[in-house]
């Protein structure tokens, strides 16, 4: 009769053998061995006991997973194939914003793409005259910010899409993924923009300072 | 919340209500933290990983569809948070001054400081085991669990699930005979 294979030497230890094949061990030396160095590694592995911490951590422990559950999990706490999936998708997410938000002020620029407008002549931070609407953004009526595309985005599906799961990431998060403006990108940008945009853009930021009472 | 079985717990964890499943961590910390202690061998890293696989169970809970017992799910988690940590790979383990010295009274001082040698000598051991070897190991001898659950948790075959315990058990005799 052959000897035990590795399935039936465990099978053997949890009494799970069949009658057959448990009585081949009665005359069997070698499989015999095996079993009694098997059973010694396990003896010893019963003895190996894990400390018990104390009844203060269990105490505490709750308490540490909620406090977890209720702030994001940084970036370092990820690891592995989750890790660079979730740093993966995000990028490709702050991508897809920087693509659409470039495509709106190319889209906005449109007449004078290259131009550079020195920002002092443009930004106006009190109120003013309502940006203009040119004709090639649609007719006019008598809200002229109606037919705005910066505005109408707002009503965009797949904008929406790209706002919300961007409104799940903090900006520790988007830096901490090599996202975050380098040094004096903001004046580059500003500077490539038309008036109407930097005036757009005052408007905005103005209305943003009012909101949080900056 | 004592007296809710885990289904209960698991529906009324998922209709949003907190306490369910913070009944849910209180009834299965100890399992987990022990899975976890197995795989680091110190309380800092195996206390982390405990938490971080209660978080990713909160987030999973949703779509949680009870196909398997609840405490097999978290010992999968567990088990995939284990093994996707770095800690785990080059574990740290706590040396025999750092053990909590747990029925030694009873025993002479000597004797006492052998058996925690040999335990971490044991865990030091164990951390050398291929992943699913370790794996199998730990939920089998330690957790007690029968070859069809972890063939559940490891996603294996159950004929796996045993031929890797025994080559668990023959290269941990191995490495503690070297």
């Amino acid at each position: 009769m052959t000897h035990l294979n590795e399935t039936e030497l465990i099978e053997w230890l949890d009494g799970g053998l069949g009658a057959e094949r448990a009585a081949h061990v009665d005359t069997c030396g070698t499989c015999h061995a095996a079993l009694v160095s098997i059973g010694s590694t396990l003896a010893m592995l019963a003895a190996n006991h894990a400390p018990e911490p104390s009844p203060l951590f269990w105490d505490h422990f709750g308490r540490r997973v909620n406090e977890r559950i209720d702030r994001r999990v940084p970036d370092g706490e990820r690891h592995g194939i989750t890790g660079w999936l979730f740093g993966a998708r995000r990028a490709a997410l702050v991508a897809a914003v920087v693509v659409i938000f470039a495509a709106a002020i190319g889209f906005r620029g449109g007449d004078n793409p290259t131009s550079i407008q020195d920002p002092a002549d443009s930004v106006r931070l009190s109120p003013g005259p309502a940006p203009v609407v040119r004709e090639a953004d649609g007719p006019r009526s008598d809200d002229p910010v109606v037919n705005d595309p910066l505005d109408d985005i707002d009503a965009d599906a797949a904008w929406a899409v790209v706002r919300t799961a961007a409104e799940d990431m903090g900006y520790d998060e988007a830096r901490a993924e090599g996202l975050a403006a380098r040094p004096g990108s903001t004046e580059r940008v500003a500077l490539g923009l038309s008036g109407d945009e930097l005036a757009e853009l005052a408007r905005l930021i103005e209305n943003e300072l009012k909101r949080t009472g900056a | 919340m004592q007296g809710v079985d885990d289904a209960e717990l698991v529906r009324l964890a998922q209709a949003g209500r907190r306490e369910a499943f913070d009944a849910i961590v209180q009834r299965h910390q100890k399992q987990v933290y022990q899975l976890c202690y197995r795989f680091v061998g110190n309380h800092e890293d195996a206390s982390d990983l405990a938490q971080d696989a209660f978080v990713r169970a909160f987030r999973a809970l949703p779509r949680f569809k009870a196909e398997s017992a609840l405490g097999t799910w978290l010992y999968r988690i567990a088990v995939n948070v284990c093994l996707n940590r770095k800690a785990v790979k080059t574990p740290h383990f706590e040396g025999i001054d750092e053990v909590e010295r747990a029925d030694t009274k009873s025993e002479r001082a000597d004797a006492a400081v052998l058996r925690q040698e040999r335990a971490v000598e044991v865990r030091a051991a164990i951390a050398r085991l291929p992943p699913k070897q370790r794996a199998t190991l730990i939920l089998r001898a330690y957790h007690d669990l029968p070859h069809e659950q972890i063939a559940g948790i490891l996603g294996s075959s159950v004929g796996a699930v045993k031929a890797n315990f025994f080559h668990a058990l023959a290269n941990l005799k191995k490495l503690l005979d070297t």
